[in-house]
């Protein structure tokens, strides 16, 4: 397989299919990343079809010696972190999520889960809410989340102890009790 | 009350991030200390959570919606790039009319010294076999009467080919991106005579010539230009077929200016 940093080299020169390469081989994560942080489809599919202009329009600018994914994703982040900025999507937040039987969590069907950890999720921090979303849904290390949300990793740690003590606190007042 | 030390612990431990020290220590401290413990537990449920959770397909529509509006702006920005350019030669700004003066007179002088050049040199011979490192098709810019792409995404592989005819002779451009090493073969017929290849990125290949055959080895990224004299206008068939370690991965005849 072709690493990335040799298609966004070729894909800067202009050859187009090395761009769709790297559109097919992101846009599903790209599009997941913006759905975690934002809630809605369409927002979703906007910020990413924005996200991929973006990277298209900035090629000549991408460092082949970084990570090509570390610059995709800090385009990516910083996309939905303006996005919301702009829709001010955090009323979102406010939506009724909760869930008013307290049943146990092994009790509650798999949607139904989804739609609490969402809701909870929607209750952090945008700054919070980036952290994890790159933690548990990327995996990335203290390092690569440092790289990419462009903060140093004792803020990612600091940030992410935070997060989870938040969502954590959330879920409860959501109704998860164990 | 749990300890801060140990809250940052058991955080660590949930990041992987503790040291085999640390994770014994907290391993002791959660074995005393139940109301950690459930924290701990709490902690670790969020990430089982989330990993539970199903990613979402994009919408069938995005990658299209992506791809065109790409398009579209490269296309803009090509056109006003035009627009800017011409609007800049027809209307320069007043303050550097010397600038624009100039350049045209460079221009000027370019074009007659250029013209003189061609009267000057019309009659006398070319002769491209001593021209080292130069393919040329002669002493005129040959109109390229069909041209073929082909694109290469194959396992280990990734480019492209453009086979393209033009009077009395063929071009190959190879544009190969490979990660391990591969060879190229073309083989064609009598009409057809390789002229030369020539690797226009510093690249590790080797070339063998023989037999109506050429064998290119190439390893990496490299792009190449083979060309071919051919004597029969309407193109001759090539063959050309890549392998790698594993056996053959490509394999397709042209005839360039065919149907």
């Amino acid at each position: 397989m072709v690493d990335d940093s040799r298609l966004a080299v070729k894909a800067a020169r202009g050859d187009g299919r090395a761009f769709e390469k790297i559109v097919d081989r992101y846009q599903k994560t790209i599009y997941n990343v913006a759905y975690r942080m934002v809630q809605d489809e369409e927002d979703a599919a906007d910020i990413a079809q924005m996200v991929f202009i973006k990277v298209h329009r900035n090629l000549d600018r991408y460092d082949s010696d970084r990570k090509f994914f570390s610059w995709l994703y800090r385009i990516a982040v910083n996309e939905c972190l303006n996005h919301i900025k702009r829709r001010r999507h955090e009323v979102v937040a406010d939506r009724d999520y909760a869930v008013t039987r307290h049943s146990p969590w092994d009790d509650v069907a798999r949607g139904e889960r989804s739609e609490l950890l969402e809701g909870a999720l929607m209750r952090l921090k945008p700054e919070y809410r980036v952290v994890i979303v790159l933690k548990y849904f990327l995996e990335f290390s203290y390092r690569e989340i440092s790289d990419i949300a462009g903060i140093p990793e004792k803020t990612v740690k600091s940030r992410l102890f935070s997060a989870r003590q938040e969502m954590r606190d959330a879920l409860m007042g959501l109704g998860y009790r164990r | 009350m749990i300890e801060r030390r140990y809250i940052e612990l058991i955080n660590g431990e949930i990041d992987g991030a503790n040291t085999p020290e640390e994770s014994s220590e907290l391993r002791r401290y959660l074995d005393t200390h139940p109301e950690a413990q459930r924290y701990h537990d709490e902690l670790c449920e969020i990430g089982d959570a989330f990993a539970g959770m199903r990613d979402l397909d994009p919408p069938k529509a995005l990658r299209k919606t992506i791809l065109s509006s790409v398009a579209k702006r490269s296309r803009g920005r090509q056109r006003e790039g035009y627009v800017a350019r011409i609007r800049g030669w027809l209307m320069p700004p007043a303050r550097p009319r010397y600038a624009f003066a100039f350049v045209t007179g460079v221009l000027v002088g370019f074009c007659v010294f250029a013209l003189s050049s061609i009267v000057m040199l019309r009659g006398m011979e070319t002769r491209t076999d001593r021209l080292y490192g130069t393919l040329t098709t002669g002493g005129e810019a040959a109109e390229i009467l069909s041209s073929e792409c082909i694109p290469f995404d194959l396992p280990g592989l990734y480019g492209g080919a453009c086979i393209e005819h033009s009077t009395a002779v063929v071009q190959a451009n190879l544009d190969l991106s490979a990660d391990e090493e591969i060879r190229v073969v073309f083989e064609y017929d009598d009409h057809l005579r390789f002229e030369g290849l020539r690797a226009l990125d510093e690249s590790e290949h080797t070339m063998h010539v023989g037999g109506n055959r050429v064998e290119l080895t190439h390893s990496g990224e490299c792009d190449y230009v083979l060309v071919f004299s051919d004597d029969r206008s309407s193109g001759s068939p090539i063959h050309l077929s890549i392998a790698s370690e594993d056996g053959l991965i490509f394999e397709r005849s042209i005839v360039p200016g065919g149907e």
